[in-house]
């Protein structure tokens, strides 16, 4: 048991919800880039996210049937969307193709603001938890003999 | 045990303690991996193990279990319950606090049998 672990395991929460909010204003200033059709469009960012599991001989290990309790989030990695987009036809643009086609990034707006919200919760929840283990923490600092 | 400062009680309150820390810290992953793909909420029990250890007459004996929630979970597999998570967090934390008072109480007992009543505080 390390004294701070429950807030070490919030900051990791923190931290991944961060990131997942800098990923979709990447994607969400990045919804209207154009390039000509020889080019990838630009590629949706996906954050990818695993959970930290517990430390061997930690709380709980060896007793219960799934190990010790873990300790947070961890990202693992951004994953790029496809570069295809999609291809409009837009002629008076310089980028445009023989065709009058370009190739504009196809972002879902919808789904990037469920994504904010989503990263947004998970941030404050995380706060939430910091709170509540420094109030415990005040508890136990008024152990007095 | 005849040790003063380890009775059964000051041992199960500690326990107890140590437990609730537990708690604390599986409410605080399970929030943290709120948005993790395929993550499996953690349940924490001591509260029987404590019971069946203090009736042993020695509460050091208690074991902390984690096993995974069986809730349904979501799109992304996950099955973290957010209320019901903030609601574990804020039950271990004032549980706390009631063994820290119950723990200064049993300090306020040994403080006034080796100094007497006058300056127990």
């Amino acid at each position: 048991m390390g004294l701070f672990d429950p807030i070490s395991t919030a900051i990791t929460g923190v931290d991944a919800s961060e990131t997942w909010l800098n990923a979709v204003s990447d994607n969400i200033a990045n919804m209207n880039d154009v390039t000509s059709t020889s080019q990838g469009a630009y590629q949706e960012r996906y954050v990818e996210m695993q959970a930290v599991p517990g430390q061997a001989g930690g709380t709980g290990s060896g007793t219960g049937s799934d190990g010790a309790i873990g300790s947070g989030v961890a990202v693992t990695g951004i994953a790029l969307g496809s570069p295809q987009g999609v291809e409009e036809h837009d002629p008076t643009n310089p980028l445009a193709d023989k065709n009058g086609m370009v190739r504009a990034a196809n972002i879902d707006l919808g789904q990037q603001m469920t994504n904010m919200m989503l990263a947004q919760r998970g941030y404050e929840a995380n706060l939430a938890t910091i709170t509540q283990a420094e109030s415990a923490y005040q508890a136990a600092l008024g152990l007095q003999v | 045990m005849s040790d003063v400062f380890g009775d059964v009680a000051t041992s199960a309150i500690y326990q107890a303690m140590q437990g609730l820390w537990a708690e604390q810290q599986s409410a605080a992953n399970n929030i943290a991996n709120i948005n993790t793909p395929n993550f499996k909420a953690q349940d924490v029990d001591f509260e029987s193990s404590l019971a069946q250890a203090i009736a042993n007459g020695d509460p050091s004996q208690m074991q902390v279990t984690t096993t995974p929630s069986t809730a349904p979970a979501d799109q992304i597999g996950n099955n973290v319950d957010l209320a019901s998570e903030m609601i574990d967090s804020q039950k271990a934390g004032m549980q706390f606090q009631t063994m820290v008072d119950a723990m200064n109480a049993k300090f306020q007992l040994l403080s006034t049998a080796i100094n007497g009543p006058s300056s127990a505080g």
